[in-house]
């Protein structure tokens, strides 16, 4: 027992000098993650790291999988922290709003700084069937009133 | 007048994030106002990735510009924008360049929609509209080398 601990305290140190080198090389972990959390009927993340290929799958793996595990009805996407919106992430965000509405989810991207904005519009992308909201409690505001609404519709009073 | 602030191998993914990040920098330190500065970075990550994704590798070159008063002081552009008395500029000249497959047709390379490699094919003809000049020069199976620069406002 005694010995099994400190075996495990030594390979957290492991993998924690592992990181720092690795953090020193430029290079990142391969179990990067980004977060998703889930708030009312909904899913929340926010992109705080730069994205690169595989982060992006993963990232999209997760969200699919936990839209279908929590059967969230909206997800709310803050790329406030994120410094530039080229082809790249505008495809990511795009690919994943396109997933999630096929699951019958409906996204919504907030936290579009003015300097992204103005860039985004002359740089010529398209969020392409996303909804972007100023920040998280208009996004949030946004979801709530379209669940509302469909629910309403499905579940109303006018229903035969 | 060229003065070479930052050379950037561009090998993998990763190096994209580098790119930008010392592109942002170099014009925040040159006095860019933020828009500029998110326009020269995105410029950056553009070029950088169409290194990664049909070069494999190449370079990425952030320059200082500087011209001295020229006469009749406008740019060679036909020129709507202002950039300061008597033509003295200073600016931020970007090259990209690698020893990749090339571009069979820029024309068709700078055209919106147009990609091979699976992006949004926004990319060059964005990159040329975010700029203050653009230059693409290309051959098939040598490479490609693109020049832009953004002038400061003054």
């Amino acid at each position: 027992m005694k010995s099994g601990s400190v075996l495990t305290a030594g390979s957290e140190h492991a993998e924690e000098t592992k990181r720092t080198r690795m953090a020193e090389r430029g290079e990142r972990p391969a179990s990067e993650r980004i977060p998703i959390l889930q708030i009312e009927d909904f899913l929340l993340t926010s992109i705080q790291v730069p994205l690169h290929d595989r982060l992006a799958l993963q990232f999209q793996r997760d969200l699919l999988q936990t839209i279908e595990r929590t059967r969230a009805k909206g997800l709310l996407i803050d790329i406030t922290a994120i410094d530039v919106v080229d082809s790249f992430i505008t495809r990511i965000l795009v690919e994943i709003a396109k997933m999630a509405s096929l699951m019958g989810v409906k996204t919504v991207i907030v936290g579009l700084r003015p300097e992204i904005s103005i860039t985004h519009v002359e740089f010529g992308v398209e969020f392409n069937g996303i909804e972007t909201a100023l920040n998280l409690e208009k996004g949030l505001e946004m979801l709530r009133a379209w669940n509302k609404s469909d629910y309403g519709e499905n579940y109303g009073e006018n229903r035969d | 007048m060229v003065k070479i602030m930052v050379k950037i191998e561009i090998k993998e993914e990763y190096d994209i994030v580098t790119a930008r990040v010392s592109a942002k920098e170099e014009a925040k330190k040159l006095g860019f106002g933020i828009v500029d500065q998110t326009r020269i970075a995105t410029a950056v990550s553009e070029l950088a990735r169409n290194i990664v994704d049909y070069a494999g590798e190449g370079v990425i070159e952030i320059n200082i510009v500087r011209t001295e008063a020229v006469k009749g002081g406008s740019s060679s552009r036909s020129g709507s924008k202002h950039h300061g008395e008597a033509g003295k500029r200073l600016g931020l000249e970007i090259i990209a360049a690698d020893n990749g497959p090339g571009i069979e047709d820029i024309e068709k390379a700078l055209e919106d929609g147009f990609s091979t490699g699976g992006g949004l094919g926004i990319g060059l003809g964005g990159v040329r509209r975010l700029m203050d000049e653009f230059e693409i020069q290309s051959k098939v199976g040598e490479g490609t080398k693109v020049r832009v620069v953004k002038w400061k406002r003054i």
